[in-house]
């Protein structure tokens, strides 16, 4: 039996979806995990295992969020967590993949996001082929941010576009990964990068102008 | 506006990021003064400030791929 869990935190009502339909399985409770490791998740989500792609996404994605939490806990004055532990955790969370270093905080959140863009995707392009049912539900996608991406090979596009975004500026196309694609808000990557909330939506709206042009400048190259 | 190489995006990024900390209302003068000391450079980001008005209509990447955040454990 699958272990989804219970609740969620925002009302679904605004997308009218219920909780029972954003279900994230942690990657520590799945079944067919235990009591299988990053390593072995990444390794077996390599070989095209569906399961391993998605117990994978859910530990990324619960290990992110926790250090937004922490973070922004922190910044509060709830609790002391010092920098060094959140990077000491986030890196025993990663580092036991061999050849893949995360000697700060922002280098693991930018591997991170970009497995997790890298994980969406491939779950919506299995998922609208009727492959087989999600065990988790990437409920926007369908509803709000439908009309703007309209189906997998949009999102590949973008995909592409934040690779060459990249390139250019790293910071950009990071933010693009953790907002659209982890969910966090400007104020959680702020807190994360140590900026203004202010200064992420500036990146974001720097971002978003860069893809809209590629993805124009795709459109015009087909016609 | 044609494609922007990745010189020319390195060239107005810093302007842009000028322009996005305006107001509305600032941003006509500040054009102004960009125009006659650099009037390509000025042209370039009224195209793509002209743009982002066009994204912002189309709610372009507005909501977000991702699913649902898990609550706390």
């Amino acid at each position: 039996m699958l272990c989804p869990l219970p609740a969620i935190d925002e009302p679904a009502t605004a997308h009218g979806h219920g909780p029972a339909a954003a279900t994230v399985v942690p990657y520590d409770r799945h079944p067919a995990m235990e009591p299988r490791t990053l390593t072995s998740l990444f390794e077996s989500a390599g070989r095209g295992d569906a399961a391993a792609s998605e117990a994978l996404f859910a530990a990324l994605y619960t290990e992110l969020h926790r250090m937004a939490r922490r973070e922004l806990a922190q910044r509060a004055g709830y609790v002391t967590l010092g920098v060094t532990t959140l990077l000491h955790e986030a890196y025993i969370k990663m580092s036991d993949r061999d050849g893949i270093a995360f000697p700060d905080r922002a280098r693991f959140m930018a591997y991170a996001g970009r497995v997790m863009r890298s994980l969406i995707i491939d779950h919506v392009r299995s998922r609208r082929a009727g492959k087989r049912g999600g065990l988790f539900h990437i409920t926007a996608l369908d509803t709000t941010a439908a009309g703007q991406v309209a189906d997998d090979q949009d999102l590949q596009r973008i995909s592409d576009a934040l690779d060459e975004l990249a390139k250019l500026d790293a910071t950009l196309s990071e933010v693009v990964d953790l907002k659209f694609f982890c969910g966090f808000s400007f104020v959680e990557i702020g807190a994360m990068r140590g900026v203004s909330e202010r200064t992420v939506q500036r990146q974001w709206e720097k971002a978003r102008l860069y893809l809209y042009r590629s993805l124009g400048d795709t459109a015009r190259m087909e016609r | 506006m044609s494609t922007l190489t990745a010189d020319r995006w390195r060239a107005l990024s810093p302007y842009l990021d000028e322009a996005l900390d305006l107001t509305a209302d600032e941003r006509g003068p500040w054009l102004a003064r960009l125009r006659s000391d650099s009037p390509d450079l000025a042209a370039d980001l009224e195209r793509l400030l002209a743009e982002r008005d066009l994204m912002r209509r189309d709610g372009f990447l507005e909501g977000a791929a991702a699913p649902r955040r898990p609550r706390a454990r």
